[in-house]
């Protein structure tokens, strides 16, 4: 089960990296400053989860908390692309 | 069970059993005893402030007539005044503090050495080979550096400093900036985890106290220079153009140089405080006055507003009016600590019975000269004054008020107050008050006339016989003479008590309550047999804690010799290549086959704030919380790279767009290579924590292979870039991506030699379900690392 945590945050990791690389073409116009903030936040959601997993601030039995913040920050990465692709 | 009578002949085992010539070599170029390495520092710094004194002897003769009085060239006289600054304020007054660090906290605190005695040497040889480096400028073509000590850009680029010399302070700084952090963890971590039980926050002295702020002070304003220094090295080795550049460089470099510059000199005030108030505890016989509003306004507002103060050193290069105002606000806010210094250790004498030794009144002088260089410091925080007063000799004189009133004259008072102990013997009362007298006397001499000169512009190597400063430069090259000639009296005190000369001291000869006096610091490699009596559990002999141990020399002089190699001479660049990969081979070697002892294992007093897990020992856990104090600081190193970047871009508007030169899915794809390598490492943690010994060694490998694909593709990256003529020079923006993703790179490298280390202790079988502590520190590591590059990832990348 403490695999399966692992592979989850991992695949956080990777997913999110993903969404940084997808977002480019909608960011293209935005100002560097926008774009800039919003690809560090996004970067940054990659990183929280993790540093969460290695103080162990989620165990087996805490899985489902870790899928419903895991959940909030991607709504949020997203959140912050959807609003910086409008801003000119 | 004492060591306070260990047997010679185990002492002299310990030493290697060489002769008496050998021997005595052999304990200097290797010891890791904190007390000897403390002095190392204290005789090194003295080595270095008699080349930097030298040197001002050379400016302050330059300058004591007018023109056409002519010793020094112009050139010269440069190189003179920023030798002189470098090495006074980072090679001779940051060491000296160093020095009674290193040799009293432990004994203040009850613990037998430093928590990491072969790092603790190794900052020591680190920080000679810095300084050796440096000052090899002078026998380099074109001499030594000539931009100043704070290294303004462009001053210090090839196209104003052309020769060697500037390359040298360069890699010397970094040698140095790589000391300091070593230096600083380690004393950290020593107080914050081996203070004797007993030993609470509340009971630490005051030079204790102050020792930590330094080291605090320290670790988190390195970061921001030591990137600076990167940029600039790589400037000038490498041909990126950092500072060679439109875009702000000027202004850059003045950020991170003085984010910390100006925290320096606190480093360089709070340990001579904190002497100053054990001796004024000592000799008045009363206890410190509130001592903890005055530790609190230190920790609270000195030490954090340091930082946000910085730009005071700023005013005249254009940061807008609210800001300029702000930071004047911040700087005049920070006087209230400074000056509640000066109030209680004042209110510590009232009362007391006064003993006016040779201690008290080098105290009592740092006061009075650090009075006078505050209040005319006040005066260069004010923004309208600053106009006026900047780049003037009464900037001069306030920080000379600073730097060698307060923190000189405090850290003399330390040298008579410890000498004793240091040496066991007591000194001439008659000889250390003409020192002083005479120090006093020359040293206002010197520097007071220099607040008459506010129209005399600093840094410049002559003037004209019209301007009537010649009077005031004559009487200040007087007594910079006679402060010069003063020190010899205390080389005299010196010398004569390190050989042994006169009279013996009393073991406490001051009646001090401190508690470094209860100590036999006669015994090698033990502070305190009768608080250590027994032997950690489970042993049943004598716990030897540290022994000598010959990897910090090595690796020093390899690196020492390699700075120099790379810039004069490159036969050297490959022997010292070669001493240093030896020495880090001969390190892990060492620990591999547990040849080197750290301190034992002893149950620690107040762990506050820090606790210790169940399960881990003594030794794993201020292992941790020193791996966890280094992360801390690199993350500030990291954020000064995002700073940098952050910089160049909000200067620069022309910057290439997103893809148009990186392939984007190949470095995604390299990113998320590095990442699953952190995958595979949490299984080999997974695996160890189940005491699956092979499926864990199978997982190590994997994240090597992983971490090495990394680096290898990273590589290939290199070479496509340059195969588009997308190099070092062609501009900030390739200058920035090399910079950046060779300092990542470089800390993946780092971890890739830690990671084969681990390897080589899986493969032997050293690691068991329960104690596979080396698997847990590297991952720590290697996903702070990890961490790293994703967030630097779409910063270098998709902006």
């Amino acid at each position: 089960m403490q695999k399966n945590l692992i592979i989850a945050t991992w695949s956080w990791i990777v997913i999110t990296i993903l969404i940084e690389v997808a977002a480019v073409p909608y960011l293209s116009t935005a100002q560097w400053a926008v774009r800039g903030t919003v690809e560090s936040l996004v970067a940054l959601s990659a990183v929280i989860p993790m540093i969460l997993f290695y103080m162990g601030l989620w165990e087996e039995h805490r899985s489902l908390k870790m899928f419903v913040v895991v959940s909030l920050f991607f709504c949020a990465d997203l959140l912050l692309i959807w609003s910086a692709s409008s801003v000119h | 069970m004492s060591h306070v009578n260990e047997p010679a002949n185990e002492v002299e085992t310990l030493r290697g059993g060489y002769s008496p010539t050998l021997a005595w070599l052999r304990k200097w170029l290797f010891t890791t005893d904190h007390k000897e390495v403390g002095l190392l520092y204290f005789w090194t710094s003295l080595w270095f402030v008699a080349i930097g004194g030298a040197l001002a002897g050379l400016m302050r003769t330059q300058l004591a007539f007018p023109a056409p009085w002519d010793i020094l060239s112009a050139s010269a006289y440069n190189q003179a005044v920023s030798m002189h600054g470098l090495i006074m304020v980072l090679l001779f007054l940051s060491p000296l503090g160093a020095a009674f660090s290193n040799y009293f906290v432990p004994l203040q605190i009850g613990a037998k050495d430093v928590a990491y005695p072969r790092f603790n040497a190794f900052s020591y040889w680190m920080y000679l080979m810095g300084g050796i480096v440096m000052i090899s400028g002078f026998f380099a073509p074109g001499g030594a550096a000539q931009a100043g000590w704070t290294n303004y850009a462009p001053l210090d680029s090839t196209l104003f400093s052309p020769g060697p010399g500037e390359t040298l302070v360069g890699l010397g700084l970094l040698l140095l900036w790589g000391s300091l952090t070593m230096g600083g963890v380690n004393l950290i971590v020593t107080i914050l985890t081996m203070r004797a039980p007993g030993m609470t926050w509340k009971k630490m002295p005051p030079f204790t106290w102050m020792t930590l702020f330094t080291q605090l002070l320290l670790l988190f304003s390195v970061p921001s220079i030591f990137v600076g220094t990167l940029a600039l090295i790589s400037d000038r080795v490498f041909g990126t153009v950092f500072f060679l550049n439109t875009a702000g460089s000027t202004i850059l470099w003045e950020n991170m140089w003085w984010f910390f510059g100006h925290p320096e000199v606190y480093v360089v005030v709070l340990p001579a405080f904190g002497a100053i108030a054990e001796v004024f505890m000592v000799f008045t016989g009363r206890p410190l006055y509130a001592k903890k509003a005055l530790l609190i306004s230190v920790g609270i507002i000195l030490m954090p507003f340091s930082f946000s103060i910085y730009a005071h050193h700023m005013f005249l290069t254009g940061i807008n009016a609210l800001q300029r105002e702000f930071i004047d606000l911040n700087t005049e806010i920070n006087t209230l600590p400074s000056g509640l210094l000066v109030v209680c250790m004042a209110l510590t004498a009232v009362g007391g019975t006064i003993k006016f030794k040779a201690p008290f009144t080098f105290a009592v002088a740092a006061l009075v000269v650090f009075i006078i260089g505050g209040i005319t410091g006040v005066f260069d925080s004010s923004v309208l004054l600053d106009q006026e007063l900047r780049g003037t000799y009464q900037v001069v004189g306030h920080f000379h008020y600073i730097m060698v009133g307060a923190a000189e004259f405090g850290l003399m008072a330390a040298i008579y107050y410890w000498l004793p102990k240091w040496t066991g013997m007591m000194y001439s009362a008659a000889i250390a008050k003409l020192h002083f007298i005479t120090s006093f006397v020359f040293f206002n001499m010197t520097f007071f006339p220099m607040f008459y000169l506010l129209e005399m512009p600093r840094r410049v190597y002559t003037y004209l016989a019209s301007t009537s400063w010649g009077n005031i430069n004559f009487i200040e090259t007087l007594g910079a003479y006679g402060f010069i000639a003063a020190q010899v009296l205390l080389l005299y005190v010196l010398v004569q008590a390190f050989r042994h000369k006169g009279t013996p001291a009393p073991p406490n000869p001051w009646n001090s309550s401190g508690p470094e006096w209860t100590s036999d610091t006669k015994s090698y490699l033990d502070n305190y047999p009768a608080v250590y009596a027994s032997p950690p559990s489970g042993q049943s002999a004598p716990h030897v804690m540290t022994a000598e141990n010959s990897r910090p020399f090595t690796i020093s002089v390899g690196v020492g010799l390699a700075c120099i190699g790379l810039i004069l001479w490159w036969p050297l660049l490959l022997i010292g290549t070669v001493l240093g990969v030896y020495g880090v081979y001969g390190w892990a070697k060492d620990d591999l086959n547990g040849a080197f002892t750290m301190p034992g294992e002893e149950k620690a007093g107040e762990t506050w704030p820090f606790k210790q897990n169940p399960g881990e020992t003594f030794g794993q856990w201020r292992m941790k919380v020193g791996t966890w104090l280094f992360l801390a600081s690199d993350l500030v190193f990291f954020s000064a790279i995002a700073g940098l970047l952050i910089f160049v871009r909000l200067h620069l508007t022309d910057w290439p767009a997103v893809g148009s030169v990186f392939n984007i899915p190949m470095v995604t794809l390299n990113t998320l290579i590095l990442v699953t390598s952190g995958l595979a490492l949490m299984f080999a943690l997974q695996d160890a924590k189940e005491g699956k010994g092979s499926e864990m060694t199978r997982w190590l490998v994997a994240t090597l292979i992983l971490g090495g694909s990394f680096l290898i593709i990273s590589g290939f990256e290199w070479v496509d870039q340059f195969a588009k003529q997308f190099t070092f020079s062609s501009g900030m923006p390739g200058s920035t991506f090399y910079l950046l993703t060779g300092i990542s790179g470089a800390h993946v490298f780092a971890g890739l030699l830690m990671l084969a280390y681990v390897i080589k202790k899986a493969i032997s079988g050293k690691f068991t379900r329960e104690n596979h502590f080396s698997i847990r520190l590297f991952s720590l590591f290697w996903m702070f690392v990890i961490a790293m590059v994703v967030i630097l990832f779409p910063a270098i990348y998709l902006m």
